[in-house]
């Protein structure tokens, strides 16, 4: 007589079909590509896999899948972008003006500005525009502090102002 | 929804990607996920969300979860089965002495050898399949099972074998209760198929129960998948000696105690 629980071929599937599609949507979304997706896909549910299985509910496993492949969307991104042009635009042009709407933007933009922002304020700008989640939410999926949440999202938005002014969004 | 944030922003507005997330895994409680539908049913843009989740999902389980299952599968026993593999080097040595143990055992007591159907054993002649125990207990190392080792409920056993050109292969088990359980491939109603000639460590590890007394594990080595309930019924008959046509079957015992 055994204790099934260590047996975990049978569970990985059963996890993997569970909160695939979550997975797959989500870097379907920031990658803009369905074979990298599909890819990123795997990546992102190999690593994930553990938190899932430790999650007390759905709830808690999403937020590790949201931070996840969030963090290995952008990575990619990241690399495909320093191989298409050796120096990537992390820093914005400088210029001033009033605050642009994100509410506003549909997630296509958010996402090609969320691409032009510095690492640090990427993963932030994607939970908030992309998921709509709380600054709370975020702070808790980034197990960061909500001031934290707060000064980056500052910081995205007016690095995306000076942005929009300067190139336009389209 | 939390509405009273610093930076003056309208959330709320909108779904969530976690609420979208939840409604599509029939996780929201009741009301949630009536006002979760009431919405998107009124808004374009939720509606649009939802409806791309769900396109997804039907690609995700049409295509991209068969064609990606197996990689994932192999990803996860590799980063699981890296925790056995810190002990390879510790386990080289009495894993030879433990293959040449069960060489014996087959040769003394291992009826596949008399068997009628012995095709693979007669047309390989020298080669006999061989079964071997290994145990860990907590973050310990791994420890070969002899027919006198101790263990412990909770220690956890894996299995290594060879073969031998047989074809298939049932790891099974008759616990101190007198239960019988089939171990590899776990709770399978016959044999899976096995390959190769050389020493297989199979996947996965099981993970003892707090049944003491003589357990007793077999690994039933054959050319044509066989059932558990045919194993279960040979055992029955003669635990010591049970016969099966073109069936070899390798023992190893061990006592479970509480430490
Ligand atoms: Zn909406």
């Amino acid at each position: 007589m055994v204790d099934p629980g260590v047996q975990t071929g049978e569970r990985v599937s059963t996890l993997y079909r569970k909160f695939g599609t979550a997975i797959y949507s989500r870097c379907r979304r920031l990658l803009k590509d369905d074979a990298l997706a599909e890819d990123a896909t795997q990546e992102v549910f190999v690593r994930v896999l553990r938190h899932i299985e430790s999650a007390p509910d759905d709830a808690t496993a999403l937020a590790w899948i949201y931070r996840i492949s969030t963090n290995y969307c952008l990575n990619q991104i990241r690399d495909r972008s320093r191989q298409a042009e050796p120096t990537a635009p992390e820093e914005l042009p400088e210029g001033d003006g009033t605050t642009p709407e994100p509410d506003m933007l549909d997630r296509d933009t958010a996402m090609r500005l969320i691409k032009r922002a510095p690492e640090k304020l990427q993963e932030v700008a994607v939970l908030y525009y992309m998921d709509g989640l709380e600054q709370e939410q975020i702070a808790n999926t980034l197990g960061i502090s909500r001031r934290t949440v707060i000064n980056r999202l500052q910081e995205f938005l007016e690095r995306s102002r000076k942005f929009v002014e300067r190139e336009g969004v389209a | 929804m939390n509405s009273s944030t610093a930076t003056a922003h309208p959330r709320g507005a909108h779904l969530s990607s976690e609420t979208i997330d939840l409604l599509l895994l029939s996780a929201l409680s009741a009301p949630e996920a009536n006002e979760a539908k009431h919405h998107i049913d009124s808004c374009e843009s939720c509606r649009t969300r939802w409806r791309e989740l769900n396109d997804d999902k039907a690609r995700f389980e049409q295509f991209v979860f068969a064609r990606t299952l197996p990689k994932v599968e192999a990803r996860v026993a590799a980063s699981r089965g890296s925790f056995f593999d810190r002990f390879k080097l510790k386990l080289l040595i009495p894993t030879l002495a433990v293959a040449g143990a069960a060489a014996a055992v087959v040769l003394t007591t291992g009826p596949g050898t008399q068997t009628e159907d012995d095709s693979y054993v007669g047309m390989k002649g020298f080669a006999s399949p061989s079964f071997e125990v290994f145990a860990m207990r907590g973050a310990g190392a791994a420890f070969a099972v002899k027919d006198d080792t101790v263990l412990h409920p909770s220690d956890r056993i894996r299995f290594v074998v060879s073969p031998a050109g047989a074809k298939y292969l049932m790891v099974a088990s008759t616990d101190g209760a007198g239960v019988f359980s089939v171990y590899h491939p776990f709770g399978a109603a016959q044999s899976h198929p096995v390959e190769g000639k050389a020493k297989v460590e199979l996947p996965g590890a099981v993970e003892l129960d707090d049944t003491l007394g003589a357990e007793k594990i077999v690994a039933v080595f054959s050319d044509a998948p066989i059932t558990a309930a045919q194993v279960e019924a040979a055992l029955k008959l003669d635990a010591k000696n049970p016969k099966l046509p073109g069936v070899s079957f390798v023992f190893r015992e061990f006592r479970k105690a509480t430490p």
